[in-house]
């Protein structure tokens, strides 16, 4: 469970959020939707621990995310744009980011990326990647060590039609499994396909619409 | 953990290659001196091989190590994605500290093994011709007279100042996100004050000749504290801003 308490956010000047309390419980898929520059980004970096809000709280799981507690666990994010190392192949920059934590194997690793779409032997640097590949990347990560938390901001971007239906049979398992997923996009289609609950963030609030 | 991780994860031929090039900028400055000098001690050969275009470019050569590194994962956003598998924090500091070792490691190692190949192999090798002459004593081998001694100082010297400046560049990088600043103000700053000490005509207290005191007479030992404290401090004020930091976005 997800809960944000009276939370205010200004961000570069602007505020996205005024006094906003929404509770999200886990096993659903959440969309969230807005113009550009309405604070989706944001939102999803609030939840994750990389900006705090001004005024109100966010706690996961009873916890709040605080100066102590900052990160919340098990989350995969996706935001903005997919962090790779450009010398290094796929298989290397997830390898990177696994020995962090060193939860996973080579093993796991690989089939995170084949339910993504991407080849594990494929030794082209990633900077020669397309940007839907580079995309997958991004996903795979996300989601190789058994996040049960999803921030996926814009994950179809640059995806063909192959792997985006690829990509939402995926979200609807990890559903299914009990992870929770938010995700924007901006497809409406994704967002009616996918979602169970729909949050429009409009004049500083977030809107529950469906 | 994390600091053990990150020091395999710096272990990359890149790594490798930039920490072979201050040995081999000393070779080639050795060959340069081998002829055409006279040198009374293998301190001077020492010296004159491993205090000119090292002693130059020094705060670059600290820098260039491992700050690119850290560079490409700012760049292209890699270290958000390592922020949700560990505290920023720590990762900021674990690669702070990886740096500062690998640096002063570098540094220390290559300096120590060019002074006792100086000392012990080079005579047997019977490269260098050595004159009699009056012994030219410096800022630190006035006052550490036995080899062993001064060999295991300077070198300490050498690594902490190297390790000093690999960790302002470091947090300049960090703090700004711009590699291009980190770079180029540490070694701003250097030659700066090397150019306003000699300005003031206190050579002593320039960087240069504080690290690499071989251009002037003996000064008293505690004169190479001076632009060390100086750094010392900035290193501090770096520290300070980087811990009142809330939020990180590059």
């Amino acid at each position: 469970m997800i809960t944000l308490t009276n939370v205010s956010k200004r961000y570069k000047g602007q505020e996205l959020f005024h006094d906003v309390n929404v509770s999200f419980e886990a096993g659903k898929i959440y969309g969230i939707t807005g113009i550009n520059g309405s604070g989706k980004s944001v939102l999803f970096k609030m939840l994750c621990g990389f900006v705090f809000p001004d005024e109100g709280t966010i706690e996961v799981d009873g916890r709040r995310l605080s100066g102590k507690n900052r990160f919340p666990k098990d989350f995969g994010i996706l935001i903005e744009r997919p962090g790779y190392i450009g010398q290094l192949d796929g298989f290397s920059n997830l390898k990177e980011l696994a020995r962090i934590q060193n939860k996973i194997d080579d093993a796991t690793i690989r089939k995170a990326m084949e339910q993504v779409g991407l080849a594990p032997n494929l030794t082209q640097k990633v900077k020669q990647y397309s940007l839907g590949m580079k995309q997958k990347l991004g996903i795979a990560q996300a989601i190789m060590e058994n996040q049960q938390v999803l921030l996926l901001d814009e994950p179809f971007n640059a995806l063909d039609a192959d792997s985006v239906e690829r990509i939402r049979t995926l979200l609807v398992q990890y559903k299914q499994e009990g992870r929770t997923i938010f995700l924007t996009s901006h497809q409406q289609q994704d967002i009616d396909l996918l979602c169970d609950e729909v949050y429009h963030i409009q004049e500083g609030g977030l809107n529950h619409i469906r | 953990m994390i600091i053990w991780t990150e020091f395999k994860r710096s272990g990359t031929r890149r790594t490798l290659l930039m920490a072979l090039l201050v040995p081999l900028i000393i070779l080639l400055q050795f060959k340069q001196v081998r002829t055409g000098y006279v040198f009374t001690s293998w301190q001077g050969v020492f010296e004159e091989s491993a205090g000119v275009i090292v002693a130059v470019a020094f705060p670059l050569l600290c820098c260039l190590v491992y700050l690119p590194t850290v560079a490409r994962e700012i760049d292209h956003q890699f270290i958000w994605y390592a922020r949700t598998r560990v505290a920023l924090g720590q990762y900021l500091v674990a690669k702070g500290i990886v740096n500062a070792l690998i640096v002063f490691t570098i540094f220390f190692v290559t300096m120590i093994a060019w002074m006792l190949f100086l000392r012990f192999v080079e005579p047997n090798l019977h490269w260098m011709t050595y004159e009699q002459g009056p012994e030219s004593l410096t800022t630190f081998t006035q006052v550490f007279r036995t080899d062993g001694i001064y060999m295991l100082v300077y070198a300490l010297w050498i690594g902490l100042n190297a390790a000093l400046y690999a960790t302002i560049a470091y947090l300049l990088l960090v703090l700004s996100g711009n590699l291009l600043l980190a770079v180029g103000l540490p070694f701003l700053f250097y030659h700066l004050l090397n150019f306003t000490a000699g300005l003031f005509s206190a050579p002593q207290f320039s960087p240069i000749s504080t690290i690499f005191p071989f251009n002037i007479i003996a000064m008293p030992l505690w004169t190479v504290l001076v632009p060390f404290s100086l750094l010392g401090l900035f290193l501090l004020g770096l520290i300070i801003t980087g811990q009142k930091r809330t939020e990180w976005e590059w």
